[in-house]
């Protein structure tokens, strides 16, 4: 298995969150790592004792890590509803009969909106 | 946010960007505290001799004992690594180009979790105490002190003298300072 082959395998599109997905897990994992942080911040206050408090920072950004880092189907309630792939003979484009077949449908969307 | 490395990524820089800020906190919660504390110096002796030292040539030198007493372990707050403790003796020797000085006796480094009670009776000194003025004979007033500095997590080296010192009138008569290698 090949670095490459790793990478495009995170970035296969079942990895992928809708918009909607990406702006609350975004959302959770900032709260999630600023209450760890507040409650890190007391407890080490409390004990007198720093490394209390980078660790609670340190189990809540893993935890947020697992929880936003993931697409749990929470994340992927708001598909995107793409347009039918064209007929690449319309477009008269001789490269994009080749390509047009291994292309996925997000790269699909982006040359639409070029054109 | 658009694939799992994307988000990781951000997970991590946010995490690094809340522990710089409470960091920052824990600066603030330090920065204006008073890391001095009561010290008990006591009982000092001083006996003085000449010595011959390389490149200074004939000095006078000193060996100082007494009692220490301190408790360090309130200045472990939660932005306290280290300590770095040592024990100076400060006198003045009028009419020379450096009429202030500052010796340090003796120190000591008490880590974090480590115990922070100092209590020494005849402390034995660490370094050599040495006057090329030989202003030390009959000195009336060589005061001992203890200082501190406190390395913390993040912020200021604090360099803080322990409240109380004790003064000594240095003999005005050598005496070996120590027992002969024969004897």
């Amino acid at each position: 298995m090949s670095l490459a082959s790793i990478t495009d395998w995170f970035k296969f599109e079942w990895a992928y969150m809708d918009y909607e997905g990406q702006k609350s897990s975004e959302r959770l994992y900032q709260r999630t790592i600023l209450l760890a942080a507040a409650v890190g911040f007391v407890v080490g206050y409390y004990f007198q004792q720093f490394s209390y408090t980078v660790g609670a920072l340190g189990v809540g950004s893993i935890l947020s890590a697992i929880l936003c880092g993931i697409p749990w189907p929470t994340f992927r309630k708001h598909p995107l509803k793409w347009q039918p792939v064209r007929d690449a003979e319309e477009n008269g484009d001789p490269a994009d009969v080749q390509n047009d077949a291994k292309k996925t449908s997000v790269d699909a969307k982006k040359k639409k909106k070029q054109k | 946010m658009h694939n799992i490395l994307a988000r990781l990524n951000a997970v991590l820089a946010f995490s690094f960007t809340v522990l710089a800020g409470l960091t920052f906190l824990c600066f603030l919660t330090t920065a204006f505290k008073d890391y001095s504390t009561d010290v008990r110096v006591r009982d000092l002796t001083g006996r003085v001799n000449v010595a011959y030292v390389n490149g200074l040539g004939e000095v006078e030198e000193a060996i100082i004992t007494g009692d220490l007493e301190v408790d360090l372990t309130p200045l472990f707050d939660w932005n306290a690594k280290e300590l770095f403790v040592y024990l100076i003796a400060e006198y003045v020797t009028p009419n020379t180009p450096n009429s202030f000085n500052q010796i340090v006796l003796w120190d000591r480094i008490i880590q974090r979790g480590q115990p922070a009670k100092i209590n020494q009776k005849k402390f034995a000194q660490e370094y050599r105490f040495l006057d090329d003025s030989k202003a030390l004979k009959a000195n009336p007033n060589v005061t001992l002190f203890l200082q501190w500095n406190v390395i913390p997590n993040a912020g200021a080296l604090v360099t803080t003298r322990g409240r109380n010192s004790q003064s000594i009138a240095m003999p005005d008569t050598y005496t070996a300072l120590r027992q002969s290698k024969r004897a």
